[in-house]
């Protein structure tokens, strides 16, 4: 496959793509989850998932440099074989259309319950999906600027938004600092992984970067940026409710934002500006991951062009986002998700591959 | 060719229709009827009865501003609530041994018309149902079968619960549960305590905004700022609660012409136990930090009632332990100014003596009512809303450990000192 120059992405989307893939909807409920188990310690959890998250990003970092100017596929191919190679990278496959999945149930269902209250969870699937499609089918370069439009605009409303809310927070809610025990605290970390999800993406994007070298300072302002704004949403919610509160509270990020009065007549009940903000969100993670799954089975079966895959995968999407039964079933499903399939798919082949590549190359060696 | 086209264009056209009239479940403006208060009341089939009274009808009558010739039906009807005439269900079945209601909620919301044009002058401002029923917000549904407006939560301001309503936790319970589930419903909206049932509160109309949900609203909205109002919304409510099982929620007094909200309702384990007057209430409010123009009137200087406003207030605790007993003292600093004295009396209110004397007498009043509001919350009510435990938990949470397995008894030995700092800043434009 030939990747002529236009379709290569600058240093400054690349930071972008960062921020926009990671920022999803894990962010609505969140706080809640997280609170369950590091209670008011959460800001210290989301901080310590961020360092972990952007250390595992620097492994894979790492591993892709070896042979910047090809995919992880080609890598898969080379260290397993042709075919232990496809099945890996039909893995990766699989991978993002479940966390695809993830994305546009969440999406329906917040949609379902605070915008449109009596249009069917399947139609605001099809529709979410298709837009999202639509956009998919364009090049990586497309897409990043698309998100280079859309991110500013949401980290700035979300800013702005936590300046009205800042008046009635309670900040001694934050207290005691670091009561909990210590494996509380690691489960906390655990159940923000799929938060920062999606960097992982970037194992196929290494061909369409224009400037390798500034990948990982790129990367660092993408976490960077997706950490602060996860703190500032995690320490207001916590101020405000307190923990214990926070706990049995499903959309935590939403009750935050949802009454915030802006000049009494000016906004008043902002949430469904907020649940509009978080399509959009969902919609930039959800449009890299279908573009990502299409680059993929783009290069395993060695077509030019990625846009035929990109709509191939939609009716799967459209199933698996219906199986779970209410959110509590799909936040079950997410942390197995996030602590047994991405553990495996993140972290330990890109490990292995690696491993096996350099046993290989020594033995060419010598 | 073109046949081709025409039959793409058709299969895309019906496909657009599918996805173009996403709209479908929006609401007119007009359509909508927005609840602007609610009021439970728990369920008693003999009040509920006197509602059905002539004499009510004609209270009724007068001030929702009937024309006379408008008779409302009488139809008698027997225990189902069947007409015998008719053989139609007219009215809520009353009750048996059987079917015995929960709750009486009573609904209140705008009369959008009169704020349009072309409004006739004599046109009722609000409407007010009462229903029977087993959920609170669920009313709604029952509501949906007689009105032909869409009920919306959104902007609902107050919820009123009857004072008998609150002498049961389960039903207190209830009530709070399906507030803070309802994803229409504001954090903000407050919460108060009626001195009677909340359908007399919401049913008055009072003189200067005659529609009681945003009447209610604005003076709790206010009390950010006045002290002798505390403002309650659900989410602090829900809070405290959580945190202490106990919390403050502000009373509502009604009246012929006007609704009095004054005092505070104090609850424990989700009861009732007891009043907050205006001056423990006033006293509460600068304990939280909550007050800012406080207005204390009962210090005497030769003959005269001062007043004395205050127009800055930190609050500020503090853990000591003494002899291995918590000790929580509040620091009190408190700015405020002397709105009235006699006119060419010879005092200046500034100068020194007269100065010193006010904060002296200040301070010992602030402190004496402290202390009482602490021994009345400490014994006789028991209830911890001066949030110790929670503050205990916060900065000694080694030593909470220890005491929150029978909070309720450690609650009474802890010693709550209040330091009160009283300055005299200002006399407005005369000495």
């Amino acid at each position: 496959m030939i990747i002529n120059d236009n379709d290569k992405i600058s240093s400054f989307q690349c930071f972008v793509l960062f921020v926009s893939v990671m920022i999803g909807i894990g962010i609505m409920f969140m706080p809640a989850s997280v609170a369950k188990t590091a209670e008011q310690n959460g800001w210290l959890a989301v901080l310590l998932g961020g360092i972990l998250s952007f250390a595992v990003f620097l492994l894979i970092f790492k591993i892709i440099m070896s042979n910047p100017d090809i995919t992880f596929i080609e890598l898969l191919n080379d260290a397993f074989g042709k075919i232990l190679g496809i099945f890996f990278s039909l893995i990766y496959v699989l991978y993002f259309i479940i966390f695809s999945a993830f994305e546009t149930r969440l999406i329906a269902e917040t949609a379902k319950e605070f915008l449109f209250n009596l249009t069917p969870n399947e139609v605001l699937i099809i529709t979410f999906l298709l837009t999202c499609a639509y956009i998919s089918r364009y090049g990586i370069e497309v897409i990043a600027r698309i998100c280079e439009i859309l991110m500013p605009g949401i980290v700035v409303i979300i800013v702005v938004l936590s300046f009205f809310v800042y008046q009635r927070l309670d900040f001694s809610n934050l207290l005691p600092i670091l009561n909990i025990p210590f494996l509380k605290l690691i489960q906390g970390i655990g159940t923000t992984i799929f938060s920062f999800l999606g960097f992982e993406a970037f194992l196929f994007f290494m061909p369409y970067i224009r400037r390798k070298d500034k990948l990982i300072k790129s990367a660092f302002f993408g976490f960077l940026v997706t950490v602060l704004l996860y703190e500032v949403i995690i320490i207001f919610a916590t101020a405000d409710f307190g923990a214990k509160e926070m706990q049995t509270m499903i959309w935590p990020t939403l009750n935050l934002f949802r009454d915030v009065t802006v000049l009494e007549v000016v906004i008043e009940r902002p949430e469904s500006i907020i649940v509009a903000l978080w399509m959009i969100t969902t919609y930039t993670t959800e449009i890299i991951f279908l573009m990502t799954t299409g680059l993929i089975l783009a290069r395993i079966f060695n077509t030019k062009e990625h846009n035929f895959f990109v709509f191939s995968q939609l009716p799967f999407i459209y199933i698996l986002s219906l199986i779970p039964q209410n959110i509590s079933e799909i936040q079950k499903f997410m942390d197995y998700f996030s602590y047994f399939f991405a553990t495996f798919v993140v972290l330990f082949l890109p490990l292995v591959t690696y491993t096996v590549l350099s046993i290989k190359k020594k033995v060419k060696k010598t | 060719m073109k046949q081709k086209r025409g039959a793409v264009l058709a299969i895309l056209m019906v496909f657009l229709a599918f996805f173009m009239s996403g709209c479908w479940d929006r609401v007119e403006i007009e359509d909508r009827g927005y609840i602007l208060a609610l009021g439970v009341d728990k369920y008693d089939p003999s009040d509920l009865n006197k509602y059905e009274s002539s004499e009510y009808i004609d209270l009724d009558r007068k001030t929702q501003k009937f024309s006379p010739e408008q008779k409302k039906p009488d139809i008698k009807t027997d225990q189902k609530g069947i007409d015998p005439q008719t053989k139609r269900k007219v009215k809520p079945p009353l009750p048996s041994s059987k079917n015995e209601y929960k709750f009486a909620v009573t609904v209140l919301f705008p009369n959008l018309r009169t704020i349009g044009k072309d409004s006739k002058p004599d046109e009722q401002m609000r409407f007010l149902f009462v229903r029977p029923t087993n959920n609170v917000v669920g009313v709604r549904n029952y509501l949906e079968r007689e009105i032909n407006k869409r009920l919306y939560y959104g902007y609902l301001k107050v919820v009123v619960l009857g004072r008998d309503l609150v002498e049961e936790p389960g039903y207190v319970r209830e009530v709070l549960d399906a507030l803070n589930r309802e994803s229409d419903i504001p954090q903000n909206t407050f919460l108060l305590v009626s001195e009677t049932t909340a359908r007399d509160i919401l049913n008055t109309m009072p003189l200067v905004q005659p529609v009681t949900g945003i009447h209610l609203f604005e003076i709790s909205k206010n009390a950010s700022i006045y002290g002798r109002v505390i403002d309650t919304p659900l989410s602090q409510v829900v809070n405290s609660f959580i945190d202490s099982n106990c919390a403050v929620i502000s009373r509502v007094e009604p009246g012929v012409e006007t609704l009095k909200v004054a005092g505070a309702a104090v609850f424990k384990n989700f009861r009732f136990v007891g009043w907050l007057d205006e001056r423990q209430l006033q006293i509460y409010k600068l304990l939280m930090g909550k007050a800012k123009h406080t207005f204390i009137d009962d210090l005497k200087y030769k003959s005269t009632y001062v007043p004395f406003i205050t127009t800055e207030i930190q609050s500020k605790k503090k853990i000591k332990s003494e002899k291995g007993r918590l000790k929580i003292v509040y620091n009190l600093r408190i700015e405020g100014e002397v709105i009235e004295f006699v006119f060419k009396s010879g005092y200046k209110v500034l100068d020194d003596p007269m100065r010193k004397y006010i904060q002296n007498e200040l301070n010992k009043i602030i402190k004496k009512r402290a202390d009482d509001l602490i021994y009345l919350l400490k014994y006789r009510y028991n209830a911890d809303v001066l949030g110790v435990g929670d503050f205990i938990s916060k900065k000694r949470s080694k030593d909470w450990e220890k005491l929150k397995k029978n909070w309720d008894d450690e609650f009474k030995k802890i010693d709550i000192e209040v330091v009160p700092d009283v300055k005299l800043r200002r006399s407005g434009t005369i000495y």
